[in-house]
């Protein structure tokens, strides 16, 4: 009695679905007409002959004709009918990661459809056929128990290790080193950025792209606040004094690029533009902030995850041409800019700040040089190191007790002994070059760009405190993840690379159609 | 006609069918019938855990394509999936060769 009651709604259902499909069909044939009439009133306004517009419709017809006639097709595959839903229900439920579910689904789907099909051409009948192809799944809860025990998130233990590791040699630094800042703050901060990062680890990152309207809209709005005064230090219209903890900005604002590339999916050239000219506005509005590193953090970010976009030609304008444009207009961009800095005097005064931070001492020497290059001489690979007298009693900078991103490292060294700077750099080279391995291996595009967008965020930090304390002084470093100073810093480092581990621990299950 | 018992040697038939071409999974069960005269018919069901636990070893790696306007879901072999294959191969020749050799030398034995 259960089984006659379960095939009777089957076929209730199916026969809703058909009723469905015959109105879609209907609908979409009254759309078709209406474009046509239109193209045929624009070709005649157009001043074309009787027969070049014949011609133009016949072609513009038939192209939509077949358009239709696939994606009916398509929406006929892809709407599982509801013999099949059944049985594919009962194999889902038994596997506890929602994120594999669909996947699983679509592959069994496809099986039967084909199997059904082969019994057809042996003879059978349609219905027949079904239940013979549900049969030889087997037992769907039995299915669903096995792929439950392969279908697990990827817990990313070895990296979550060298995170982990970063977090405590930052807090043994700071807790050592930093006399200015409150011995609460010290002990919170540390749970805090575990808390944090492990938010970002489990959360899922297609809520960038499920709520990719409220992201951008909102982030629009935030800009406008932060930004929407009039020339440097905008903020302080809102933030006032705290307005440096909004420097972090830079850090987030690649992930609602993405969401707003997400967005822009398949829209053209319109969409492609509409990234170009978001990236244009936020680089603009960063300059405005008044860090450099802040502004070349997020430029280079989005632009990195803006080429995966390209390279997969996730707008729609053809791969080839969207990689030509890409490049031309990066070309553009940079030549743009470097004319900005050399003709505009507001840009120019900076640039030529940070040039003389390069040698802004008597001899053509720097000061920050000269001071970082004694600390990295005076320490000692395990132990405290020891200045010079005359170094000791430079009044210039008084760095006891303080930590300053500029010559973290090499206080760090100085401080601790040198093989901590070497573990920590080792740490990050580890972190970094498994991450890059694993961004390769993503085949959802919108992964990849996401993964890309937060790993060059926190390689761009490393690599300019490392340069800058290397001797190259152009760029101030803006944070060294985990172990600079500045909690909002530490706290959005932590969720980025919560977010990167989150997007390897999903593997390759996320699929780019389902977004 | 005997269901498969042992998933590993199963496996292992199906690394080798992919040996040849890429397959989806409805046709690596079809092959495997057809080659096998029928004796190995693999339900859906069972075929399917091997292949994703495949997957996820690394042996074998799955793309997509559009066919007919519905996704197909391909696999294809890795290195380290020949790699297994090979080994696996000769390991299942060199027992084979043994247990030839056990049952030619009884049948010698009995005459003697």
């Amino acid at each position: 009695m259960r089984e006659s009651n379960r095939w009777r709604k089957c076929r209730e259902e199916r026969g809703n679905l058909q009723t469905a499909q015959t109105q879609e069909r209907e609908r979409m044939e009254r759309s078709l007409e209406a474009f046509f009439m239109h193209r045929l009133r624009q070709c005649n306004q157009g001043n074309m002959t009787p027969q070049e517009t014949a011609k133009q419709m016949q072609t513009e017809w038939d192209w939509l004709l077949s358009q239709a006639a696939y994606i009916r097709r398509r929406a006929e595959r892809s709407s599982c009918p509801p013999w099949i839903q059944a049985y594919v229900d009962t194999v889902c439920s038994k596997i506890r990661w929602k994120s594999a579910r669909k996947v699983v689904a679509e592959e069994l789907q496809d099986h039967i459809l084909e199997q059904k099909a082969a019994f057809q051409a042996t003879g059978m009948s349609e219905e027949e056929a079904k239940r013979q192809a549900i049969a030889e799944m087997g037992d769907g809860a039995s299915v669903g128990e096995a792929l439950d025990e392969i279908h697990r998130p990827q817990s990313q233990w070895k990296m979550i290790c060298v995170v982990a590791l970063l977090m405590a040699a930052g807090g043994y630094d700071r807790m050592t080193t930093d006399a200015a800042m409150h011995p609460f703050w010290q002990i919170a901060l540390l749970p805090m950025m575990v808390g944090v990062f492990l938010c970002a680890y489990l959360w899922d990152m297609t809520q960038l792209m499920k709520y990719r309207a409220w992201i951008v809209s909102g982030t629009g709005i935030i800009c406008l606040l932060l930004f929407g005064g009039a020339g440097n230090g905008a903020w302080d219209f809102v933030f006032g004094a705290d307005a440096v903890l909004m420097a972090s900005v830079a850090l987030w604002m690649p992930l609602p690029f993405l969401s707003l590339m997400g967005w822009m999916r398949n829209k053209g050239i319109r969409g492609y533009l509409g990234c170009w000219l978001a990236l244009g506005v936020g680089v603009l509005s960063l300059l405005g902030c008044g860090r450099m590193s802040n502004v070349l953090l997020f430029g280079i970010a989005a632009w990195g995850s803006f080429c995966t976009a390209v390279s997969a030609d996730w707008f729609g304008i053809g791969r080839r041409r969207g990689i030509r444009l890409f490049f031309g207009m990066s070309l553009l961009a940079v030549i743009g800019a470097g004319l900005a800095f050399l003709l505009l005097p507001v840009l120019r005064f900076r640039l030529e700040q940070a040039v003389r931070r390069m040698g802004d001492m008597a001899d053509g020497t720097s000061i920050y040089g000269l001071w970082m290059e004694q600390l990295w001489e005076s320490s000692r690979w395990i132990g405290a190191g020891e200045l010079p007298a005359d170094m000791k009693n430079l009044a210039s900078i008084d760095w006891q007790g303080q930590r300053q991103n500029e010559w973290l490292l090499a206080q760090m060294a100085y401080v601790h002994g040198k093989w901590m700077v070497a573990g920590i750099l080792t740490l990050f080279a580890v972190f970094f070059v498994q991450s890059f391995r694993q961004i390769r291996r993503q085949k959802s595009v919108f992964a990849r760009m996401a993964a890309w967008a937060v790993w060059i965020t926190l390689l761009f930090q490393v690599v300019c405190c490392v340069a800058f304390q290397m001797g190259c002084l152009l760029i101030a470093p803006y944070a060294m993840p985990f172990l600079s100073d500045g909690g909002a810093a530490l706290l959005m480092n932590a969720a980025l690379m919560g977010i990167l581990l989150s997007i390897f621990r999903r593997g390759d299950i996320l699929r780019d159609r389902y977004l | 006609m005997p269901n498969e018992k042992n998933a590993g040697s199963t496996a292992v038939l199906l690394l080798k069918l992919l040996e040849e071409k890429d397959m989806y999974g409805y046709e690596m069960m079809e092959a495997l019938t057809q080659r096998s005269n029928q004796l190995f018919h693999l339900k859906a069901g069972t075929l399917y855990p091997i292949l994703h636990g495949l997957e996820k070893a690394g042996w074998i790696a799955s793309y997509e394509q559009d066919v007919d306007g519905r996704t197909r879901k391909y696999y294809h072999l890795t290195k380290e999936g020949q790699k297994e294959v090979s080994e696996q191969t000769a390991r299942w020749e060199r027992y084979a060769a043994a247990v030839n050799q056990i049952l030619k030398g009884g049948v010698q034995g009995a005459g003697v």
